[in-house]
């Protein structure tokens, strides 16, 4: 066995598992120097212990329980049982996800929608469904980020409760997704209302690209982080936008064109993006990332 | 010990607080003692366990089993004393490698450290950093194995390692005869991890 430095710590502590211990006795019985080491690593954790044992005794439980009379559960619990009720239970875990959905999330989503909406409401005829296919996807696109990436805090409990990972983020795609269509879907029927055209008509201009964008931001979110998707749907928004000034390049500029169009191909690469990252999802939420941070359970 | 705690947290996400005060006999006193190395106060130190029994009676029909008990309830105290510290902990910090541990024979500083005297050796732990000091605390006060510090941490079990060294060299450095330079005490969450 070459010198066991770095067991030696947990050697000294007696937490190391039976047969490492055996081992690393064995070891330290003939090696002066690993000897040595020990010796100090058994004075560091003979002077913790000490620190820790000067330690006056907690107070009283009173004094907790005093603070659990006002106390309530922030979310309470599921108590249904589960596998039971699935349209009941399903319905009740896409209620609470606007609340748990940060405020900022809807606030920037809104703020994005409203200008959109509001240029389309007063563009000449013809020009509405443009001004919507350049607003609603980024608008979507930005929600999903927010709702789907984590990191807020009633993620944590989510992520410790008995529901499934899966059956939260599709619960939070779907109201993120559903309220951004929602609004959308309401501006396209103002804007038949004000200047002619169908509501299809008017559909075919945001929704392919609203779900691609909302796909791409979505697996970046879920396997990296929102900022990033973020980042990612803002730039492609200005490659869209910069495409309209003629200063791209021809290949670059097609490739903008065709990401903001809508295509059955479109479409279905944005199908396999969200299936892939949910099936997906066990495995990345195993990743080693710092959990705790200083905002935590409260 | 630890489908002793299971058991009792169960009695706490039915909303039974004498199973509450149960863990709180169990395992307040340790808790106690690493909230207090990590805030250097008694007082921020109580509120901070305090929080932390608020936090499981809430949070108790959550606990998913994918830790201890203990190893849980370490983490969300330490939360809640980073909360007090009100400055971004270690776990946040990206840059901490694990490639700090040492290799080959043990140095001089560690014989030092072997023939210290035991209360120098508590004063010098009071006067490392809070980083290090947690990661004495969870190892030798609580008694954790690596896996559970990381855990606790939110880091590889490497950085653990390499923590508890960087902790006692710093302590074999000022435990050592001045013939160098002692480092000053180190109190404040620092960003740099020192070599």
């Amino acid at each position: 066995m070459s010198h066991p430095r770095d067991l030696l710590p947990a050697y000294a502590a007696g937490t190391l598992p039976p047969g490492s211990h055996r081992a690393v006795s064995a070891h330290v019985t003939g090696c002066r120097a690993c000897m040595d080491e020990l010796q100090a690593w058994r004075m560091v954790a003979q002077a913790t212990r000490a620190r820790s044992a000067a330690v006056a005794a907690p107070p009283p439980f009173a004094a907790i329980q005093a603070r659990l009379r006002s106390a309530s559960p922030v979310v309470a619990p599921y108590r249904g049982r589960v596998g039971e009720r699935p349209l009941v239970r399903a319905a009740r875990l896409l209620w609470r996800q606007p609340r748990l959905i940060g405020w900022p999330v809807w606030l920037v989503c809104g703020i994005v929608l409203a200008v959109g909406i509001g240029l389309a409401a007063v563009a000449p005829p013809g020009m509405g469904g443009q001004l919507l296919a350049e607003t609603v996807p980024l608008a979507a696109a930005l929600a999903v980020a927010g709702a789907c990436g984590g990191g807020d805090p009633a993620a944590e409990l989510v992520a410790a409760s008995p529901t499934s990972v899966r059956a939260i983020l599709l619960a939070r795609l779907t109201v993120a997704l559903g309220a951004v269509f929602l609004v959308a879907f309401g501006a396209s029927g103002l804007l038949v209302g004000l200047h002619g055209g169908t509501a299809a008509g008017v559909l075919a201009f945001w929704l392919g690209p609203m779900v691609l964008l909302s796909a791409i931001s979505f697996t970046m979110a879920v396997i990296w982080r929102p900022m990033p998707a973020v980042a990612v749907a803002v730039g492609l928004w200005a490659g869209k936008v910069m495409v309209g000034t003629g200063g791209l390049h021809p290949v670059v500029a097609y490739v903008f064109t065709a990401l903001w169009t809508d295509s059955v191909l479109g479409m279905a690469a944005a199908a396999g993006l969200v299936v892939a990252t949910v099936v997906l999802l066990p495995w990345l939420s195993s990743r080693p990332l710092p959990r705790y941070g200083p905002a935590g359970v409260r | 010990m630890d489908d002793t705690d299971r058991s009792t947290l169960a009695r706490v996400a039915a909303g039974d607080q004498r199973a509450l005060a149960e863990l709180y006999t169990r395992h307040g006193q340790a808790l106690l003692a690493y909230a207090e190395g990590l805030l250097g106060e008694r007082q921020a130190a109580e509120e901070a366990l305090q929080d932390t029994f608020l936090a499981v009676w809430r949070a108790a029909a959550s606990f998913e089993g994918r830790s201890a008990v203990r190893t849980w309830l370490f983490g969300i105290c330490r939360r809640q004393a980073l909360t007090r510290l009100r400055r971004p902990g270690p776990g946040t910090v990206p840059v901490d490698s694990a490639g700090e541990l040492p290799a080959g024979e043990p140095g001089p500083e560690a014989i030092a450290l072997a023939r210290a005297d035991a209360r120098a050796v508590g004063a010098a732990i009071s006067a490392l950093s809070p980083r290090h000091r947690e990661v004495l605390d969870l190892a030798f006060g609580a008694g954790m194995s690596y896996r559970d510090i990381a855990t606790v941490l939110g880091v590889p079990e490497g950085t653990v390692k390499s923590r508890l060294f960087q902790a006692r060299n710093h302590l074999a450095r000022a435990l050592a005869p001045v013939s160098e330079p002692v480092p000053g005490p180190r109190r404040g969450w620092s960003e740099e991890e020192p070599g």
